[in-house]
């Protein structure tokens, strides 16, 4: 099939494509709110002006430093330190209590400049975020693979098109196999 | 604290979804299967924020930025048609509507995550900023969901050898 538009109005499709995600960004970075959560006032925006959130629903992250009561540092240093109230009741994801130097994320609201009481408390995981990343990384070098196994470039087309067979290692490692190598010769 | 599910959980169901497609219609092979796995791991593009923060790109550039509109509708959907573009015209079509559906599966497991504040993110951006409330399921850091989405996955495999391999051998075109 040729271009529908010719090479130019691929082009130019491109480059309008980008200019509207530039857009995007740009303009995604002047909403006040964080629109990858739940756009409440986070730490950041509370711990250095406290009083300005008093009476407002807010959520911290933070460790945990003490647990009787709870008190959290929101920073690393383990300054920005708020009390918790009712934050192992609102625990959604451990039956166990809050234990000093657990990560948590406290959503509720601020009764005074250094109290929060807590709706809800999730807890973090450690040893599960490294499980995460770890995942992540092979899930993403598997989609990935498989795309360089099924889609080649054409130079000819200046396109992407599917190979006519997956590409496997011994195309790829010389000397593992004879003759003519290299899933994509077909065309 | 990181609210996504991992990636090889949206990519272990971006290949139920496409495997599932593919004993629909045979018309999908392998290559399309893969589209949508790429499909559905692509809002996590907004992982890009790891290596150059939103931070650190608005003071180089002195003006307000964010790399979320990449996990948004707005930001999926231009992702999508740009991607269409890298492939020869005869593709387009198919490279739109799976990547789209591997995107919406990636979305709907998201919107499935456990949040503090009991609501998820403004998934409809720009269209609204409107949160959804949260599915309150798992959390990225949970094991079971990879877990259950390798199982299916599993089952799906098999299923597919069974109603017979449809790989490169018996259509030799896309069209």
């Amino acid at each position: 099939m040729q271009e529908p538009f010719g090479h130019r109005g691929r082009l130019a499709a491109g480059v309008v494509l980008l200019a509207v995600l530039a857009g995007l960004v740009l303009w995604a970075g002047a909403v006040p709110s964080d629109l990858m959560s739940g756009g409440y006032p986070d730490e950041v925006d509370v711990t250095p002006n406290r009083e300005a959130y008093v009476g407002e629903q807010v959520v911290l992250g933070g460790r945990v430093v003490d647990t009787d009561p709870v008190v959290i540092a929101t920073r690393a240093s383990g300054y920005g330190r708020f009390t918790l109230v009712n934050a192992d009741d609102g625990l959604q994801n451990s039956d166990a209590p809050l234990e000093q130097g657990d990560r948590v994320s406290a959503f509720g609201h601020l009764e005074d400049e250094s109290t929060l009481v807590v709706d809800r408390t999730t807890i973090g995981d450690t040893a599960g975020t490294t499980y995460m990343l770890l995942v992540s990384f092979f899930g993403g070098l598997w989609a990935f693979g498989r795309f360089a196994r099924d889609w080649r470039f054409d130079f000819g087309r200046f396109a992407v098109v599917p190979r006519d067979e997956p590409l496997s290692l011994r195309d790829v490692i010389p000397g593992t196999r004879g003759g003519a190598s290299g899933g994509d010769r077909s065309d | 604290m990181i609210a996504v599910t991992d990636v090889l959980t949206h990519v272990l169901v971006g290949y139920v979804i496409g495997t599932l497609l593919s004993i629909r219609y045979a018309r999908l092979r392998r290559a399309h299967v893969t589209l949508v796995m790429i499909g559905a791991l692509s809002p996590d593009f907004t992982k890009i924020d790891l290596v150059f923060p939103d931070e650190l790109v608005s003071y180089l550039l002195d003006i307000p930025f964010s790399w979320a509109p990449l996990h948004l509708l707005g930001g999926t959907i231009v992702v999508t048609l740009f991607a269409s573009l890298l492939f020869a015209p005869e593709y387009r079509r198919d490279v739109v509507v799976l990547v789209a559906i591997g995107a919406a599966s990636h979305h709907v497991l998201d919107l499935g995550l456990m949040t503090s504040t009991g609501y998820s993110y403004a998934a409809f951006w720009p269209l609204t900023e409107y949160r959804l409330p949260a599915g309150g399921l798992y959390l990225s850091t949970d094991r079971w969901p990879a877990l259950v989405a390798g199982l299916c996955a599993v089952l799906v495999w098999a299923l597919e050898r069974r109603v017979g391999v449809r790989g490169y051998e018996d259509s030799a075109s896309l069209e």
